[in-house]
């Protein structure tokens, strides 16, 4: 190889560059660094003299020259840089130190010496994360700001957490133990972690903050997905017999998973029957005006196909009703969707606990990685079905059980003949539809619709 | 080239009065350089990153200082921060900075692959990559400041504390020996 062939080679290596994210997220710590660093200098006992000639006479220097006296002076101005040190490291989201506070616990982290010191340290400083993201919530100010401050408290704690990860998953292929001991150590702070994000969430509850509440959500899965790699990577290496472990342990740990997520189905299936019941309502509500009829198992209807195709409602109808009806319908299936993945679910979940009994590890966490993604999607769909349910207030609700008494109160023939002439448009299983739920009304059935 | 200079000399001088944009200028700058510097002589990605950040931290801190000694040249201070930073790692690491080339040699093997991610290494750059850590350490020194980094012999001389001359000859020897090598393992394959 000749000279030049060896040195446009090297010059091939000038494309290795950093990741670009990391990049932009460096400058603007080192920004912010710089930012609260700028007008502090280092004190020194020169500038220090120099401070005093300026201020005392000559005759009085000689006496503040000495020694002892200079140096309490020098303390006192150092004591100051201290000062601002430890009111960094106290401040809130939206304070003034509250970057320089990053920007110092960042660089003790790359003073750390090894990559177990500075995963531990990166989970100590998501938990300082979840305490500002509490002490927030109480905070005064205004709520936008407060959102906007818990967000970016999220966005640190959720850099934290990953780095954390990151540095597990280096380790685990090159020194395999030691990755094992740092994430039985991070599980375990993570999973207090997850507790006190929880109870912050709880003492929302009493604060109409929506978008508080999601961001907290937000961080409580970014920990638990922490929670639950570390559970793998301690389980991966014990299966691989790169690492021995006590099979109690690992049972445990795996025992405590399934039981999370088995929770979680459970929490799933009482919303799935508190939203079931509004929807049903809602179908009972609808049908009870006589505006619309809307079989239980309503096809696919999209609120396009409502007003230009199927003249399933009358012609008086407007276009609001039009498209409430087919809002409806969508949440039926929806509904129906959720309740079939609900159902998988528990099905997962209980192989896995088979695949423990049997000591089949791997399995069992794959299983219950599975099954919680189900119940995740689950949860999500069922978030948005709740949104819509809920525009539906009491007041609404009981102004129509009203109306559907004094119908009942009057003679029966002026109600045959109100539905003779909405018998023209409705079909006879409708009608009866409509009449058997008028009889239910008082005492709303816990079932689920399903197609 | 004279553009490039005038640019840094003016960058230094804003930096020096503690202007944040001319910070950030350099960052933009020197950061990929700083970082493919590193990258080579310490294995772990994480830290990598770490000691790149820090380098532009001594900097700041350098400017933001009381110190009277003066930045001659940012292209040269910038590298012979991030080369102390290296020793300091190795040393906060308990090894002995003798054996880093034993270091590298034992993770050029894990280095090569992480290095297929980020370059399309064909088999004359792989030779090049395998038979590197076989050099002395001045010698990979400055054949990266030179031909990967492409710094000037002032420069390379004022990070290495070495005279121009001596620069000269070492990147002249450190040429040869990697053509030697290269040579020798073509013959001793085929």
């Amino acid at each position: 190889m000749q000279k030049r062939e060896i040195i446009s080679n090297l010059k091939k290596l000038q494309q290795i560059k950093p990741r670009t994210e990391w990049i932009n997220q460096n400058r603007e710590i080192l920004l912010s660094h710089i930012n609260t660093t700028k007008k502090r200098g280092v004190i020194t006992h020169d500038k220090v003299i120099e401070g005093l000639k300026l201020i005392f006479k000559p005759r009085l220097m000689s006496f503040m020259l000495q020694p002892i006296v200079v140096s309490i002076i020098v303390l006192c101005v150092l004591f100051s840089g201290f000062a601002t040190v430890s009111a960094a490291k106290n401040s809130l989201p939206g304070d003034l130190f509250y970057n320089f506070k990053i920007a110092t616990e960042k660089a003790q982290v790359s003073l750390a010496l090894n990559e177990v010191s500075k995963a531990q340290l990166e989970v100590e400083f998501a938990g300082r994360r979840s305490e500002e993201l509490n002490f927030l919530i109480y905070k005064k100010g205004n709520q936008p700001q407060k959102n906007q401050d818990a967000q970016q408290t999220v966005q640190y704690l959720k850099k934290n957490i990953d780095a954390a990860k990151k540095r597990v998953a280096t380790l685990k292929d090159k020194e395999p133990q030691k990755a094992v001991d740092v994430a039985k150590k991070i599980d375990a702070q993570t999973k207090e972690l997850g507790q006190d994000l929880n109870q912050t969430k709880n003492n929302l509850e009493t604060q109409q903050n929506n978008d508080l509440h999601k961001t907290i959500n937000d961080a409580i899965k970014t920990v638990e997905e922490a929670d639950d790699k570390m559970v793998e990577v301690i389980v991966e290496k014990h299966v691989s017999g790169e690492v021995t472990q006590d099979e109690a342990e690992i049972k445990g740990l795996l025992e405590e998973k399934l039981n999370k997520v088995q929770e979680k189905v459970v929490e799933m299936q009482d919303k799935i029957t508190i939203v079931n019941n509004k929807l049903q309502n809602e179908v009972i509500q609808k049908s009870e005006i006589g505006k619309a009829n809307i079989p239980t198992n309503l096809p696919n209807v999209t609120k396009k196909e409502v007003t230009t195709e199927q003249p399933l409602i009358e012609p008086q109808a407007n276009l609001n009703e039009i498209n409430e009806i087919a809002s409806l319908s969508e949440n039926v299936e929806k509904m129906t969707q959720v309740t079939t993945k609900g159902e998988d679910a528990h099905q997962i979940l209980q192989e896995a606990g088979n695949s423990l009994e049997n000591n089949n590890y791997q399995e069992t966490i794959d299983k219950i990685k599975l099954g919680k993604n189900i119940v995740n999607e689950a949860e999500q769909t069922l978030e948005e079905i709740t949104t819509l349910a809920d525009t539906g207030t009491e007041q609404e609700t009981d102004k129509i059980n009203n109306k559907i008494e004094l119908e009942q109160k009057q003679p029966e023939q002026q109600l045959n003949e109100k539905n003779k002439t909405s018998e023209t448009t409705e079909p006879e299983e409708i009608k009866k539809t409509i009449s058997e739920k008028q009889e239910k009304k008082t005492e709303p059935e816990k079932t689920t619709i399903k197609n | 080239m004279k553009q490039g200079n005038i640019q840094q000399k003016i960058l230094l001088l804003k930096v020096q009065n503690l202007d944040e944009k001319a910070f950030s200028a350099i960052y933009d700058l020197y950061v990929n350089k700083i970082y493919r510097y590193i990258y080579f002589k310490v294995p772990n990605e994480l830290d990598v990153e770490d000691l790149t950040s820090n380098v532009f931290l001594k900097m700041w801190n350098y400017v933001n200082s009381d110190n009277t000694a003066k930045i001659n040249n940012l292209n040269a201070f910038l590298y012979k921060i991030a080369r102390n930073l290296v020793i300091d790692y190795y040393r906060a690491r308990n090894e002995n900075v003798l054996n880093i080339d034993t270091e590298i040699l034992a993770q050029i093997k894990d280095e090569t692959n992480d290095i297929t991610k980020k370059v399309a290494v064909n088999s004359e750059l792989e030779q090049i990559l395998k038979v590197l850590p076989r050099l002395k350490k001045e010698y990979r020194e400055v054949i990266i400041l030179k031909y990967l980094e492409e710094l000037n012999i002032s420069e390379i001389a004022e990070i290495l504390h070495k005279n121009r001359g001596a620069v000269r000859i070492m990147l002249h020897r450190a040429l040869n020996m990697l053509r030697k090598i290269l040579i020798d393992r073509n013959n001793s394959d085929s």
